[in-house]
């Protein structure tokens, strides 16, 4: 058995390492590593915006914040334009990264391809060419509303674009540059985004839409969870994390309708569902129960770099923000996280798959605020059900105990140590 | 180290509890409201008779009322001394609106007698709560029957429940007394009107035969019912009718109040001329 686990991770520092000779790799996590501090003021202030200024905020909805805060409003508005502000410059970072450290390794220009590529992902922006002109100014209202950040590969794949683009016509580097700039704002006059990104969600949705009537039971439930966690690891949110923690709004409407009639929890119409199970249950810390990851890393990882990565994510990721340390750690494009980030939110929900249905707790019906703390999503959910309340601690605990093999792998094999330190 | 991080790990559990604890104190406020924010899809019409009457009292009612609309089911249930229930007929399934009268082994009048019997309503009425899931309801009493629905709105209803519509035909709030003075019964009624739901529309019938009352009801005691209702609920309007059918234990079926009663209480769809009929009647809508 040892022997095994031995030959396993064996396996896994190999294929790391072989992964890690290639040049666009390193130029992956090196640039995901250096985009990591704007990763976390960003997640703060999308801490303060979805918890405090929202109508669905955590805090908002228990303490009533916009009764007694003044100008609740105006604050409000504030937080909420410079949550998307920075967390769009994140993925503006990126390609800015990208790019740079593309053309760099190839002795090319760095500043330039850095440069035009961020300028190109700017321009895609779809609000500048659909929103009228007002008052001679643009009105710049970025697409960013959820959890998750966005556009994270089609970030990369852009830079890559463009350093080879611009090293391919060396010589003829302006007409470059202006055809690249044209044909970047007539597909995002055209097709309102940026291609790689837009062909991206929109295959999440045609995939969403496929698998609509999927979620009740409970072996598709997990492959759609698979699927979309999968997606995540490269960098693109799957449809179940692009709906934060919103998924299935017919069945918990129609579950919560039967709760309100009936007073109570047993015999909802849909027990097992992508809400009740996944969204309650697997999502602690966000998708991959980042929650259990951080605690593995303050618990048992020796990396300094790494703890400090997990101190800083806390509070954020206490609330489901998990941007920081998907991007920082890094588990985005990391071969040795990316096993316990699909097979954590797998166990999570086969647990409480079992204990719904065993009726050993009843099914999570009753709304709860976006933000809340994973940990206590069951509990709320269930009306305060106790049993609810510990399975939720099982997952984490669980998912910790799964997360603390690959932790130690990962500090024995640390990525980052190649490629450059943020501090 | 070992020992900041324990203190780390203390603070957050801390924190967790303390959110935890507040959060199911929000919840738990949360599920009260949307249960109160819900309305069953199935909102049934209990008819209450008066004093001496019995469950089969409304019978020639709805029949009437089944001669023109859609067919309503009809339940009836008495409430024995012991408080156990006594049901005949049924409810079809699927019958969001089906009509339930609820009458009383000990049917006598008299105050006491009369509380007596809005306890005894709240009984049958939790019983069919539970087995037919309705949280709202509309309801119609004749005579003593609107004294003991106002009883139960004032003092029984459970919570998260609520009537829509009350209709009462000829209900004496000041008993049978021909006189302005309140009685002990008008008072206890004023006394808790603040619990009535402030969302409910109200019709009260007063039938003359003379000037003064039909037969029976006094109407300076069916219009005593202002004291109680009027800037206490959404609406409270106060209906005469005379003409024939117009005495006492006629009302029920009297042509005009089973037309008012199929407008505004069963809100059926009517058609043109028994509308404008009803709205000649009817001083303010």
């Amino acid at each position: 058995m040892t022997q095994l686990k031995q030959n396993w991770a064996n396996n896994l520092l190999t294929f790391s390492r072989r992964l890690n000779q290639h040049k666009f790799y390193q130029i992956i996590i090196t640039s995901l590593m250096a985009v990591f501090p704007i990763a976390v003021v960003g997640a703060f202030v999308a801490l303060i915006d979805k918890t405090i200024f929202i109508p669905t905020g955590f805090f908002e909805q228990l303490y009533h914040v916009s009764k007694w805060l003044p100008f609740y409003l105006p604050i409000g508005n504030f937080w909420a334009s410079l949550a998307i502000l920075l967390n769009n410059l994140v993925v503006s970072w990126l390609t800015f990264l990208v790019a740079a450290n593309a053309a760099k390794s190839k002795q090319q220009n760095a500043w330039l391809a850095g440069i035009i590529s961020s300028t190109l992902l700017w321009l895609s922006n779809q609000s500048l060419f659909t929103e009228p002109i007002k008052n001679g100014m643009l009105q710049l209202t970025l697409n960013f509303n959820g959890l998750t950040i966005r556009g994270i590969l089609a970030a990369i794949v852009l830079g890559f674009f463009v350093s080879w683009f611009l090293g391919r016509y060396a010589h003829h580097q302006l007409l470059a540059i202006t055809g690249l700039t044209l044909v970047a704002a007539a597909m995002a006059a055209g097709y309102h985004a940026f291609i790689p990104n837009s062909l991206a969600e929109t295959l999440v949705a045609w995939f969403a839409q496929l698998t609509a009537n999927w979620d009740k039971n409970i072996l598709l439930l997990l492959l759609l969870v698979l699927i979309s966690n999968l997606l995540l690891i490269v960098g693109v949110p799957g449809s179940l994390n692009l709906a934060d923690g919103n998924n299935d709004a017919i069945f918990s409407v129609q579950n919560l309708n039967y709760a309100l009639e009936n007073h109570h929890l047993a015999n909802v119409p849909y027990p097992v569902n992508l809400h009740a199970i996944y969204d309650t249950y697997a999502f602690v810390g966000g998708s991959g129960m980042m929650l259990a990851l951080l605690i593995a890393i303050v618990w048992r990882s020796h990396n300094r770099r790494t703890q400090r990565t997990a101190a800083i994510s806390f509070l954020p990721t206490f609330f489901n923000l998990n941007s920081p340390i998907l991007i920082g750690t890094p588990v985005l494009f990391n071969p040795l996280l990316a096993i316990p980030f699909v097979v954590t939110p797998l166990v999570a929900c086969l647990v409480a798959w079992l204990f719904v249905s065993l009726h050993l707790m009843p099914a999570a019906v009753y709304p709860v605020p976006l933000t809340t703390p994973g940990i206590l999503k069951g509990f709320l959910a269930t009306g305060g059900n106790w049993v609810a309340l510990l399975v939720s601690g099982l997952n984490l605990a669980l998912a910790t105990l799964i997360y603390l093999p690959f932790v130690t792998l990962n500090d024995k094999y640390n990525l980052v140590s190649k490629a450059g330190d943020w501090r | 180290m070992n020992k900041k991080k324990l203190w780390y790990g203390l603070l957050v559990l801390l924190f967790t509890v303390l959110i935890g604890w507040s959060g199911y104190q929000w919840q738990k406020k949360s599920i009260d409201l949307q249960q109160m924010q819900f309305r069953s899809p199935m909102d049934p019409i209990f008819l209450v008779p008066g004093s001496s009457a019995s469950q089969n009292r409304f019978d020639s009612l709805v029949t009437l009322l089944n001669k023109s609309s859609s067919k309503r089911s009809l339940l009836k249930v008495t409430v024995q001394t012991d408080n156990q229930l006594k049901f005949s007929g049924h409810l079809k399934p699927g019958d969001k609106h089906p009509l339930i009268v609820v009458g009383f082994q000990n049917n006598d009048d008299g105050y006491v007698n009369i509380k007596r019997q809005a306890k005894w309503f709240s009984i049958a009425y939790r019983e069919l709560a539970k087995t037919y899931h309705f949280n709202h309801f509309s309801a119609m009493g004749h005579s003593n029957g609107g004294l003991i629905l106002t009883f139960f709105l004032e003092q029984y209803l459970p919570k998260n429940n609520t009537i829509d519509r009350l209709m009462t035909i000829a209900s004496p709030f000041n008993l049978e007394k021909e006189t302005t003075k309140k009685t002990a019964m008008l008072k206890d009624l004023i006394a808790h009107k603040s619990a009535l739901p402030k969302k409910m529309r109200i019709y009260s019938i007063a039938g003359t035969e003379n000037y003064e009352d039909d037969g029976i009801v006094p109407f300076v005691s069916v219009d005593s019912g202002k004291y109680i209702f009027q800037k206490q609920v959404a609406s409270y309007t106060e209906i005469i009718v005379t003409g024939a059918n117009a005495d006492h234990s006629s009302l029920p079926e009297n042509q005009q109040i089973v037309n008012i009663l199929r407008q505004y209480i069963l809100q059926e769809d009517i058609s043109k001329s028994v509308r404008q009929q009803n709205e000649q009647t009817l001083p303010t809508p």
